[in-house]
């Protein structure tokens, strides 16, 4: 069966443009979200996300999207770890995770602001990524709410698996805006106070915004161009929770189904998993419905893997979460540090979790991580990750 | 056979265009999106003896391909929130709809489904891309049935904006779907009309690029047998698979249909549905069902009988 490795990554969040700024910023424990820019707040109650940086306000029109130029502010990053021309040909697949695509245009059309919605459907940042990269094999685009970015990376190492194609650009990608904002608001899952994962006051998540985006290329290839590949995409599972459209189910069923086909499709045993990635948006619900999940899968009453959630940090970047979680993975295998869960003071004794919290711990020996992901409807998405 | 992976059998099919007295029953929270491939689901389902258990069931899953998704509510929440002087003003309800997935959601949770679920919103494509990796998926063992859906719900402004973006009118849905029951077969069982046998995907902004690469995906596939006879389910206005553009790229003759409107997202799912209506009246022996985008995507799959 042939291996797939992650050889090159981007990525773009409240931290700046970059790898480098994301992990240093989450090795810090310090929080990017602040006060809204982006929009007038005169129709939202809570007031604080997590804006991109240094991404101004950009021009009106299509090019002016900002969800592309998140996107593309990752290309950038990924094409220069590359050789030139790697990327495009009918070898080469797209898989871009967004809940939003380009909404923003969307909604100005619908003010009259725009003549045309042109390039504000979900698919519009892959076809954006095909053209600039050249790349002609399967573009494809998943819109599985906060799971996207997860699914996306599964179905872009499935492609490569297959030998569909030798690699792909996997990447999660979404902008805030006023749209969301209010929604989530509207919904009353927005923190009122401080994002504070798995902690014992948690009161709801903070929004964020960015890209994440990961080549996966067959590992032979890989190598025989030269390339050192960062991880292993090791396995990918997905399962609907068929619970409720939108709380989790208490015992996180559909989350203990997505871990269970993903370490099923990358045959390891759920004790030989040495870090989560967790969802941990903050929501008294999902964080409890994780450390549910958790328990099931790795053992209760058992030394159990450490688990990190990074929306303190960077916000809850719908799309973007799940490839952005999938680079933070990657790093912590690499170096074998684990950030602290920024927001968490107090860890919740309810869940029964390990959650790393404070200051960066260093987890050693490391081979294997899972990163999960949790959306309304009650999908659920896992994938695992080993060290090169 | 020994060793070889099991085969696809299509043992089910479904289809949904506007709303009955059953859909209005079952889907009175749900946008047309929502609806149309839920319904579309169930009948699939239903055709292929599916029977709901206790317990979810986690190798049964359930992809769905669109390419609007819930765009109508999204411009519902939209218009709500440029009127609205507070927060009050706006539904909770009307937001949690404009997550793209609902489809899955419903079936998931309307049919015990706890298997893999995906949603894929790819554009015209779509549906090309759910069918291929619930190809994969089932041939790997991952699952033993996904019901893969297309829907597509258009409200007056979506048709007005498809218009606009697109150059051309899209159909006037108000809730269309189309879904098919794919499970996992031991290698060698020819007991049903239909097996999905392939599919591929490309990207080309090129439309006789994008015929010659399908015009030879559909040759290898076929080594050894005649060329399937050809479904074009992108709908009238794509000159990529017309007729003369056929026969250029050697397909010429393998016209059976082309879709009569522009079906969208759920082009390639409800031209399997026909492709299988075809199929069981034995009047052909295979079918490729073509999809292009006209902003790039395009694909195709194969279905009818192994070694057929």
């Amino acid at each position: 069966m042939r291996s797939v490795a992650v050889t090159a990554m981007g990525a773009v969040t409240g931290f700046g443009e970059g790898v480098v700024p994301f992990w240093n910023g989450l090795l810090s424990g310090r929080s990017c979200l602040g006060p809204i820019t982006l929009f007038p707040t005169g129709r939202v109650v809570v007031r604080q996300v997590a804006e991109a940086r240094p991404l101004g306000q950009g021009e009106p029109g299509p090019a002016g999207e900002r969800a592309h130029r998140l996107l593309l502010a990752a290309a950038r990053e990924v094409e220069a770890q590359v050789p030139s021309g790697l990327l495009g040909g009918p070898g080469t697949a797209v898989v871009v995770g967004t809940t939003m695509g380009g909404n923003r245009l969307f909604c100005s059309w619908l003010e009259g602001g725009l003549a045309s919605p042109s390039g504000s459907d979900l698919a519009s940042p892959a076809r954006l990524l095909a053209e600039r990269t050249g790349a002609a094999g399967p573009v494809v685009t998943v819109s599985a709410a906060c799971a996207s970015g997860t699914a996306a990376l599964g179905a872009a190492a499935r492609l490569v698996r297959s030998g569909t194609v030798d690699r792909a650009l996997a990447a999660g990608v979404d902008a805030l805006s006023e749209f969301v904002v209010a929604g989530f608001d509207s919904l009353r899952a927005l923190s009122r106070t401080t994002v504070r994962p798995f902690d014992l006051r948690r009161d709801g998540l903070g929004l964020g915004e960015g890209a994440g985006l990961l080549l996966v290329e067959e590992l032979g290839a890989a190598l025989s161009r030269g390339a050192r590949p960062l991880a292993l995409v090791r396995g990918y599972g997905s399962a609907g929770d068929a619970f409720h459209m939108t709380r989790p189910s208490p015992r996180g069923a559909g989350l203990v189904r997505a871990l269970s086909a993903a370490l099923a499709d990358a045959r390891v045993e759920p004790s030989a998993i040495g870090f989560v990635s967790a969802h941990g948006t903050g929501t008294p619900l999902n964080d409890a419905m994780e450390a549910a999940a958790f328990g099931t899968v790795f053992g209760a009453g058992l030394v159990r893997p450490p688990v990190q959630s990074l929306k303190g940090a960077v916000g809850h970047t719908l799309g973007a979460a799940g490839a952005l979680e999938a680079i933070l993975t990657v790093r912590v295998l690499e170096s074998g540090l684990v950030p602290p869960t920024a927001g968490l003071e107090e860890p919740d004794p309810a869940l029964g979790l390990d959650v790393v919290h404070g200051a960066a711990r260093r987890v050693e020996p490391l081979s294997l991580a899972v990163s999960t992901s949790s959306a309304f409807a009650g999908t659920n998405a896992a994938v695992i990750l080993e060290r090169a | 056979m020994i060793g070889a992976p099991p085969v696809v059998a299509v043992t089910g099919i479904g289809r949904c265009a506007g709303v009955d007295a059953d859909g209005a029953a079952r889907g009175r929270r749900m946008d047309g999106f929502a609806r149309a491939g839920l319904l579309a689901g169930v009948r699939a389902l239903a055709s292929a003896g599916y029977r709901r258990r206790d317990a979810a069931d986690p190798r049964s899953g359930v992809f769905v391909a669109t390419s609007l998704g819930c765009r109508s509510s999204v411009e519902e929440h939209q218009r709500s929130l440029s009127s609205a002087t507070s927060l009050d003003d706006l539904s909770p309800a009307v937001f949690a709809r404009t997550v793209h997935n609902t489809v899955a959601g419903e079936l998931s949770l309307d049919q015990g489904l706890g298997g893999p679920a995906e949603t894929f919103t790819s554009g015209t494509t779509a549906g090309i891309d759910a069918l291929v990796a619930a190809f994969d998926l089932l041939r790997a063992g991952t699952a033993d049935r996904i019901v893969v859906v297309g829907a597509e719900a258009l409200s007056g402004t979506c048709a007005a904006g498809e218009e606009a973006a697109r150059g051309h009118p899209g159909p006037p849905l108000e809730g269309a779907g189309a879904a098919v029951v794919l499970e996992s077969r031991p290698a060698g069982e020819t007991g049903f009309p239909a097996f999905l046998l392939g599919g591929t995907s490309l990207f080309s902004t090129r439309p006789d690029a994008a015929r010659s690469r399908l015009a030879a995906w559909l040759a290898a596939l076929s080594t050894g047998t005649a060329l399937p006879r050809l479904l074009v389910a992108s709908g009238p206005t794509d000159a990529t698979f017309d007729a003369d553009a056929l026969r250029e790229a050697g397909l010429g003759g393998g016209l059976l249909e082309t879709a009569p409107t522009d079906l969208l997202g759920t082009a390639a799912i409800a031209g399997a549905v026909r492709a299988v209506e075809l199929l069981r009246n034995r009047a052909v022996t295979r079918v490729a069902v073509l999809v292009r985008d006209p902003r790039g995507p395009a694909g195709a799959v194969v279905l009818g009988r192994p070694g057929g």
